[in-house]
């Protein structure tokens, strides 16, 4: 319900109030004096009609639903305080002579009236007060008796007026009403289950409340039927107004009674409540936190807190399994060193950390170097499981000189299910995360690599040039490149970086980068290589290297000038038959001396019309079917004569081809690089 | 897949390092194991046999690579021996037998040891 039409509801109930409030005063002011049964019904049917619509207005203001139970006895309180203040005050102002006058001034007659409409008011509240006291925590169906008291109440209240002396006879049926009202109220006034989940303070406190409210709400039930001002006037104005608050003082102090006796019998008991309320708490807290702690530190540290709370203890620390030294983690109470002092202590006794028992350790003698008021004398160790192997150890130790007991045990052994659950789930957090980390990676180099692939090839009138590029699940080292040199020359490479994700995709950026920029100062591909080595030298791991071809073609003479640093051999197709080219060269990153530069040798072709340059990677020719068997040297060639014809591109499907159908049981393992230039006619 | 396994032994103050199964990324932390533990034993005259090793990958390849340098260091050596054809292959074409000593059996390379 929105908070607007809450306000035109109260609003309403305002009118309906001023509406009766004013029916009530007029009956009363204007005809004081009448009697008869109609004029005494109809006053008191308009107070009971207020005192309704008071309560139900009070109902309405929904903050009264956070209030605690502690509050609402001490807001009855504050109202039956100002009722025994209006009536003192009243009794001292108007005596009792006063009261009883006859003649009464207009003046003394509103005054009776605010004065009634006061003492209605807080009744009222206080009904409201107890009726919230009576339902919390009760079930339902309970509310059938205080709806029935509440109807006897106000029956009695209608029938007040037949104690009048001129109804003698009629008496007994507002007696019939009454003894069933407080039949009600005494049976209600067992109520009061929530008592029991009041905290021990809280209990302490409502013992107090409670006598201080039982004697007032007696003084106030006595005052009620002594002769002062304020009852000649209360009795003269509305014998139902009288009753109720009669019924209102006797109630509270019945209930406020028992309630003592309750609160009193409850004390006993209410440490051990106490603690099964923070271990229920504890347990509902770590539950929670399994599904929310990444930190596997900030878990420890709840683990122990909890552990203590959970088993009235003084310290407690973790023991990882996995760790030989066996250091204490987030230990709680307790220092590092002390700490990994009562492991030691522990250990002596006999103890195993993998052990998936819960063991308890009497310290009492082992401690004797340490005074007395600082030792533990009584400790437990928890192994925390999951699939039967130890994880954790939860130690929890305690100064007093009483062991844990099965009590103890029962909530420490719950307690560990789920501390071991909150770990077990952290760690396979930290697993997926650092799988997610990797995997990222791998996006990444991915990435990096498409990036340093060429994206178009280079369009040169006498060469008819295909490429292809496979990368492989797990991102390999594989590159290829073109550079446009001087006099029309073209530089193409291919390359293989040892190693493979980022670190590789790094390396491979990097002599991108190196081939690029000295193919324009250098034109001999050996002092190109040359150079490459030395660079890489700074990037290179000392167990990382790279294997390159490298070939110059030179339109003019229709030279080509092809170096090798490790790399597969280069396949050429002559017009007759197919060879490997096999220029020595170590792999870069092998070696920086002159060993590297002498070992390089250059092969030099002339080639013309039709003759094919194979250049690629071992991804190639090492792809391996089901029982692995390399695709190997040699079916590639085949492939290369049977379409010698074939465009470039037309070589380079068929290849791929045979290489997907050879390793088509066997996922590919390597990237997988060709290039393939043939010479075209001009 | 033959698994991959590392085998020691000693024949006059030269330690035999055997080979065998698939030397690649997912074993090679294995032979960078065998090699570390030689080192802090400074045991730095090494002769590997390859006897029964089928595949080197480039990770493979590497170890190697990795370890040479403190062998020669300390006036030891990396010494290879008893390659199959295909596995001499991958050495050959990376230039290897130019930066090691490359025997067809072990006992060429434990003499050649001796003899320094």
């Amino acid at each position: 319900m929105s908070l607007s039409s809450d306000k035109i509801i109260i609003n309403t109930k305002l009118q309906y109030l001023a509406v009766t409030l004013s029916a009530w005063f007029v009956v009363k002011l204007f005809y004081p004096f009448s009697n008869g049964w109609l004029y005494y019904l109809l006053g008191d049917l308009a107070g009971i009609l207020s005192g309704y619509i008071i309560i139900a207005s009070i109902g309405k203001f929904k903050l009264l639903k956070s209030y605690t139970p502690i509050s609402r006895v001490v807001s009855i309180g504050i109202a039956g305080l100002f009722l025994l203040i209006i009536f003192n005050t009243y009794s001292f102002v108007i005596p009792a002579q006063e009261a009883k006058a006859a003649d009464k001034s207009h003046l003394l007659m509103v005054l009776d009236f605010l004065f009634a409409v006061f003492a209605l008011s807080l009744g009222s509240f206080i009904i409201v007060m107890m009726m919230e006291l009576y339902h919390l925590k009760s079930r339902q169906a309970r509310r059938t008796y205080y709806n029935a008291m509440l109807v006897f109440l106000t029956l009695s209240c209608l029938t007040a007026f037949l104690n009048r002396p001129e109804y003698d006879s009629l008496k007994f049926i507002n007696l019939a009403f009454t003894v069933n009202a407080f039949i009600l109220m005494a049976f209600n006034s067992f109520r009061m289950a929530w008592i029991a989940f009041l905290n021990k303070t809280d209990k302490r406190r409502l013992i107090l409340f409670s006598i201080l409210m039982a004697f007032l709400f007696g003084v106030l039930a006595g005052k009620l039927n002594d002769d002062s001002g304020a009852v000649i006037s209360l009795t003269g104005f509305s014998y139902g107004l009288k009753y109720f608050l009669m019924f209102v003082n006797i109630y509270c102090l019945i209930y406020f009674s028992v309630l003592f006796f309750t609160a009193f019998f409850h004390l006993p008991t209410a440490e051990a409540i106490d603690r099964k309320t923070k271990e229920f708490s504890s347990f509902q807290y770590l539950s929670k936190l399994i599904n929310q702690v990444l930190d596997f530190k900030e878990l420890g540290i709840t683990i122990t807190d909890l552990a203590l709370e959970i088993s009235g203890s003084d310290a407690a620390w973790l023991i990882m399994t996995n760790d030989p030294t066996s250091t204490p983690v987030a230990p709680k109470n307790i220092g590092y060193l002390d700490a990994d002092r009562y492991n030691k202590l522990i250990v002596s006794g006999g103890w195993d950390k993998n052990g998936v028992e819960m063991k308890f350790h009497n310290l009492i003698k082992t401690t004797s170097e340490i005074k007395p008021g600082e030792k533990y004398l009584h400790a437990v160790t928890v192994p925390l499981r999951s699939h039967n192997k130890v994880n954790a150890v939860l130690v929890i130790v305690r100064k007093a000189n009483f062991a844990f007991d099965q009590e103890d045990r029962s909530a420490i052994d719950t307690f560990a299910d789920y501390a071991s659950i909150a770990i077990e789930n952290s760690r396979l957090l930290k697993e997926s995360i650092e799988k997610e980390r990797l995997e990222k990676e791998l996006d990444v180099a991915r990435e990096m690599q498409r990036k340093l692939i060429p994206a178009e090839l280079p369009k040169l009138p006498q060469l008819d040039i295909s490429a292809v590029f496979i990368p492989a699940f797990e991102v390999g080292g594989d590159y290829y490149d073109f550079f446009e040199m001087s006099n029309g020359r073209l530089g193409f490479v291919v390359g293989d970086v040892s190693g493979k994700g980022i670190s590789a995709a790094f390396i491979m950026a990097e002599l991108r980068g190196v081939f690029e920029s000295l193919s324009r100062l250098i034109t001999d591909p050996r002092e190109i290589l040359v150079n490459a080595n030395d660079i890489l030298r700074k990037s290179l791991e000392n167990s990382s290297f790279v294997t390159v071809a490298l070939g110059i073609y030179d339109p003019a003479n229709s030279r080509v000038n092809l170096v090798r640093a490790g790399h597969t051999p280069i396949l050429y197709y002559n017009g007759e038959g197919i060879s490997d080219l096999r220029p020595g060269g170590i792999g870069l990153g092998l070696n920086y001396t002159n060993i590297f530069s002498n070992s390089l040798e250059a092969s030099e072709l002339t080639v013309k019309e039709n003759d094919i340059l194979v250049v690629f990677t071992d991804g190639i020719t090492e792809a391996k079917n089901s029982r692995l068997e390399d695709f190997g040297m040699e079916r590639l060639k085949n492939i290369i004569s049977e379409y010698k014809d074939s465009s470039a591109d037309e070589i380079t499907h068929r290849i791929i081809n045979e290489v997907t159908l050879h390793s088509e049981s066997n996922s590919q393992h390597d990237d997988i690089t060709l290039v393939i230039i043939k010479i075209k006619k001009f | 897949m033959s698994e991959f396994f590392t085998n020691i032994k000693q024949q006059n103050q030269v330690n035999i390092v055997e080979l065998g199964g698939y030397l690649d990324a997912h074993t090679a932390p294995q032979l960078e194991n065998v090699f570390s533990e030689l080192i802090k034993e400074k045991k730095f005259n090494v002769v590997v046999n390859f006897e029964q090793l089928s595949y080197i990958s480039s990770a493979g390849l590497g170890v190697f690579m990795a370890f040479i340098e403190t062998m020669r260091e300390n006036k030891g050596d990396i010494k290879l021996a008893a390659m199959k054809p295909n596995v001499f292959n991958i050495f050959d074409l990376l230039g290897f037998p130019l930066l090691y000593e490359i025997f067809s059996s072990e006992n060429e390379a434990i003499e050649k040891f001796i003899k320094q």
